[in-house]
């Protein structure tokens, strides 16, 4: 186990203050389910750790009346995510998600802003969220920047934080008005367990059944979460047939760039990126047609 | 994230509400819960099973709500009341989760049992009666090698028919 000396700064600007002094050496904790396991089994770690539990308002979940899409604190746990009514009308897709991760107990302390900039390329979060073409915002000594998230993943564990920015909020579109969303996973137990092959998706249909937008991202078949807009925009203007979702299922599948590893082969992920794609835009046909 | 050094930052006094009491515990920075709890307060109920999150058996209460103590940092919990199993009986009366335990033969080994009381006990504060899906669901992060689960989810249903445990556990 490593060491660390713990930090728990009463603001934003503290802490940005705090993260510019250490120059790389520290990490913000937010749950610390990544963090404790990372120090534990690997024996690696920061030397400073910066906790922002003093700091008020940074996990509240809101509708933004201006734009229609919601807005979600990094440190909501994920616990909260999937209990929140807002979400669970508004962003089905991310609460299936947040209730695939761990177990209560992990979902209890672990993050929304942890599972992104873990940056796991099976973070379970990570799909629905692309599908709905969510920003994140990044706060530094600067200010903050916001940007898109298939920007923030740069590779397993990398993300486009600086050393001296915290993750504050993720923004994101919202289900309703001929909107849904959803999220499925393959893996090998019922529960807690890290998904082989993750599908999101949101679709939003006109007045006569046509797509008029599509998002479609994969987990864990890539170094990150992977957005397919090539096989999503296959569906644009489109009526949601079986012969044309099978299209966009193999057109995921060509985007798609998994390898083998302990959990599963490249092969077998191939063919579950396929099989679930097909099997959520169909049920976002049947959740439209409700 | 860099190699960490050899230098070992100081221990801190820290403020704990454990089972109802405050007190001040010499903390080090890094340390879980879990350490605090059983090496530093010696509540040895709490049980330190794989350390990573995965098998509940540290499972404790965090102002009402379940948590792995050994991934929650101590010093991020000051101020915050928590609940080990220590806590569940009262003045020597076992709630009635832990009694349907016993009664329904849901202890083998017993080292999963604090964690599947305090994750059973949460959910029955909030949910009455709950259907064998929710029961299923609450303890999936407990971990039991023994039992195949088929009785402590019966002692779960048992309790719940006999009304929630110590609701006021949870806030």
């Amino acid at each position: 186990m490593i060491a660390f000396d713990y930090h728990a700064p009463e603001s934003l600007q503290e802490a940005v203050r705090l993260l510019d002094q250490f120059a790389g050496t520290a990490r913000v904790v937010a749950g610390g389910t990544d963090l404790m396991v990372t120090c534990r089994l690997r024996g690696l770690g920061p030397q400073h750790v910066i906790s922002l539990r003093r700091v008020e308002n940074l996990d509240v979940v809101r509708r933004d009346e201006a734009t229609g899409r919601v807005r979600i604190g990094a440190f909501a746990t994920l616990r909260q995510i999937e209990r929140s009514p807002l979400l669970r009308e508004r962003c089905a897709g991310l609460v299936e998600a947040a209730h695939k991760v761990g177990s209560i107990p992990v979902r209890n302390l672990a993050t929304i802003g942890g599972n992104l900039c873990n940056a796991s390329p099976s973070a379970e979060t990570a799909p629905p969220l692309l599908a709905a073409a969510a920003t994140v915002t990044l706060t530094g000594p600067g200010g903050q920047r916001a940007i898109p998230l298939e920007q923030f993943f740069l590779g397993p564990g990398k993300t486009a934080l600086q050393p001296n920015e915290v993750l504050t909020e993720v923004s994101l579109l919202a289900d309703g008005a001929g909107a849904a969303s959803m999220y499925e996973r393959q893996c090998i137990r019922r529960f807690k367990d890290i998904a082989l092959v993750g599908v999101g998706a949101r679709l939003a249909l006109d007045g006569a059944g046509r797509c008029q937008a599509v998002g479609l991202a994969l987990g864990a078949v890539a170094p990150t979460p992977l957005p397919v807009p090539a096989a999503a925009d296959l569906l644009l203007g489109q009526q949601l047939s079986d012969a044309r979702i099978a299209e966009v299922a193999a057109a995921a599948r060509a985007a798609a760039k998994p390898i083998t590893d302990i959990r599963a082969s490249a092969e077998y992920r191939s063919a579950m990126v396929e099989v679930l794609t097909i099997r959520v835009l169909r049920a976002l046909r049947e959740a439209l047609r409700n | 994230m860099s190699q960490g050094t050899s230098l070992r930052p100081a221990r801190r006094l820290a403020r704990l509400t454990v089972n109802r009491e405050t007190q001040e515990v010499l903390v080090a920075p890094s340390e879980s819960l879990l350490e605090t709890l059983r090496d530093g307060l010696r509540l040895t109920g709490t049980k330190r099973g794989c350390d990573t999150g995965d098998c509940g058996a540290c499972t404790v209460l965090v102002d009402g709500a379940p948590v792995v103590s050994c991934l929650a940092l101590s010093l991020n919990l000051e101020g915050r009341s928590i609940t080990t199993v220590e806590g569940l009986a009262q003045n020597g009366r076992l709630t009635p989760l832990q009694q349907a335990f016993i009664d329904s033969g849901a202890v083998q080994c017993g080292f999963c049992t604090p964690g599947m009381l305090m994750s059973a006990t949460a959910l029955l504060a909030e949910e009455r009666s709950p259907s064998e899906a929710a029961i299923r669901d609450a303890i999936a992060g407990n971990l039991c090698r023994c039992t195949g689960y088929i009785k402590i989810v019966e002692a779960i249903q048992a309790a719940a028919h006999q009304g929630a445990p110590n609701a006021s556990l949870v806030s």
